[in-house]
């Protein structure tokens, strides 16, 4: 599910929808995982969630030509207004939020 | 520290599960805090089994029980002396007449050890000096699916672990890079509307889902989705595991929920399997004169050879258990022509397996067997003509194969009635042969347990004997 098509799309559609309707970064990654996983972050996850962030942009920034290759996985077209940088680093953050255990089993 | 974390730290079980190294390591301590529970563990004179499943049940009649006799009463009826009453399928209960159907295939003496076999198993025949042939296995179920679900969790109903999950629980992987438990499916050509296979016969029941059966895909693409997508270097990709990692482990401390764990397993699994299956799957480094061996089909990936030829490579790869399923044995109708097909599909890459692990000196650790869900009825079901014949399911008694792994080679075990319908010598539950294939492997069907429900379950339930009559 890391690497299906389907589902790296389906992480950047949902990087897109949370950073057009979030000014503010924290907003933004509380509401992704929120949206996957019908809760709130605690601080621990969020400080996750957050250092992973971080990471992701910094690989991505030093390397612009990824970003815009992994944004454009799947059909839809990656939306023109964002960064495509940002949009990659929200988008593996969606990535991993998308293959929790929690996310992907109900129990 | 919270309660739950406490009692996690308690269960000894969970912690063998998390620790991702099997039970094996853990079994002196075993013995010794309790010795129901542990496994005794005389190293295994195998270290792995391939097990090739010949779904739909093939018939013994036409592949290793001899019964020259039929030739003169065919066409009689089978006698009630011989049938005992026994149940037979809905598919030929209603028949008015149960005439007696020879083979239509010649068999010959092979080997020094003049085992019999068919001319439909030509290469087979040439192994025949490696084989223990048992002409008297026996099970309990009639239809195709609780068959084979005995067969592989010893229950006929769905839900207990497959012996592969127990096999993979009872002694860990051997290779972190592949699951320790792998399946390949194939389809046979003898009967293309064959029954199914549902994934659940290689599941793990209420073992932990880390030892369930990792099923390669016929195709080009063995596994889906191997490679990263554009754009995400290995880096990237080793970090957002390790991020899904550490929030699992959150959730687990949260929830408790020891399944987190092997989700956890899987996915470092999966990221070792990136490089891991490719390399395993490619066969271009094989030379020409392995390849003709297994035959034509060996080119074509999904085929029965193909399989086998992974099935080597797996086994090199100290994959524990490896276990194929060939399609199509299920011949009620036009059982000449089908049976010919798919032992064309089997017979030169199961031979060649056999030869392809001894040359390498791999025979000797390696456990191969070969064999089906139950065997075939004598008397005819449907049409019988001069040409053609069909037989129905027959529980009663069937032929399987093993190979190597410890276990005698050149030999005939068991026997039957002259109308290969009953055991009369040396009968071998499905059971016995479970129970001999985890002793092989080092492991006591009677000491491999898991607590479930409140009681403890094996793979041969309260049944069971190792065979040793067939061990060196």
């Amino acid at each position: 599910m890391l690497n299906d098509p389907t589902y790296v799309e389906a992480a950047r559609a949902l990087a897109s929808d949370v950073m057009q309707n979030n000014s503010d970064h924290i907003a933004r990654l509380k509401s992704a995982f929120r949206k996957a996983t019908c809760r709130l972050p605690t601080p621990q996850e969020l400080q996750v969630l957050e250092a992973a962030y971080q990471k992701y942009a910094a690989r991505f920034a030093a390397q612009p030509e990824t970003a815009t290759a992994y944004i454009q996985v799947g059909q839809s077209a990656p939306e023109a207004t964002l960064s495509h940088v940002e949009l990659a680093a929200y988008a593996s953050v969606c990535s991993v939020i998308l293959n929790l255990d929690e996310v992907i089993t109900k129990e | 520290m919270n309660i739950l974390k406490y009692a996690q730290q308690l269960n000894r079980r969970q912690f063998v599960q998390s620790s991702g190294i099997g039970l094996g390591a853990f079994a002196v301590k075993a013995l010794q805090d309790k010795p129901k529970h542990g496994l005794t563990r005389p190293a295994g004179k195998a270290k792995r089994v391939i097990y090739m499943f010949q779904s739909g049940a093939p018939s013994q009649l036409e592949t290793f029980d001899y019964k020259p006799n039929l030739v003169d009463i065919q066409k009689t009826e089978l006698p009630d002396s011989i049938r005992q009453g026994q149940r037979l399928t809905g598919m030929t209960s209603g028949q008015k007449s149960f005439p007696i159907a020879p083979s239509k295939f010649r068999f010959n003496q092979h080997g020094k050890s003049g085992a019999w076999v068919s001319e439909l198993l030509p290469y087979t025949a040439k192994v025949a000096d490696d084989l223990c042939i048992i002409n008297s296995m026996q099970t309990d179920a009639i239809n195709h699916d609780p068959a084979i679900t005995f067969c592989q969790t010893g229950f006929q109903l769905a839900g207990r672990p497959s012996m592969g999950a127990w096999v993979a629980y009872g002694l860990g992987t051997a290779n972190e890079n592949l699951p320790a438990y792998v399946v390949m499916v194939s389809r046979g050509t003898g009967r293309a509307a064959g029954q199914p296979l549902y994934d659940r016969l290689w599941g793990s029941g209420f073992l932990p889902g880390k030892h369930q059966g990792v099923k390669l895909r016929g195709g080009q693409e063995p596994v889906l989705y191997l490679d990263n997508p554009a754009g995400c270097t290995t880096q990237l990709r080793r970090e957002m595991l390790d991020d899904i990692s550490s929030l699992n482990q959150i959730r687990s401390t949260q929830v408790g929920d020891p399944e987190i764990q092997t989700r956890i397993s899987q996915y470092e699994l999966a990221f070792r399997m990136q490089t891991a299956v490719p390399e395993l799957t490619d066969i271009s480094d094989e030379p020409e004169h392995i390849l003709e061996m297994y035959g034509p089909d060996v080119r074509k990936p999904g085929t029965y050879a193909r399989n086998c030829l992974l099935a080597r490579k797996m086994a090199e790869r100290d994959v524990r258990f490896i276990q194929l399923f060939h399609m199509g044995w299920d011949q009620h109708n036009d059982l000449p022509d089908h049976m010919s097909k798919q032992c064309k599909d089997t017979d030169q890459a199961s031979a060649a397996l056999i030869q392809d692990l001894k040359q390498r000196g791999m025979l000797d650790d390696t456990l191969v067997v070969w064999g089906g869900e139950f065997g075939r009825t004598v008397y005819c079901q449907g049409k019988f003509t001069d040409m053609t014949y069909g037989r129905d399911h027959h529980p009663r008694n069937f032929s399987i194969w093993m190979a190597g792994g410890g276990i005698k080679p050149g030999m005939t075990y068991g026997k039957t009635d002259e109308f290969s319908y009953n055991v009369t010598e040396n009968p071998v539950e499905v059971f016995d042969l479970n129970a001999t294939i985890l002793h092989q492997l080092g492991l006591d069907h009677e000491q491999l347990t898991w607590r479930f429900q409140g009681r403890d379950y094996r793979l041969t339930d309260v049944h069971g004997r190792v065979l040793h009559d067939l061990i060196v």
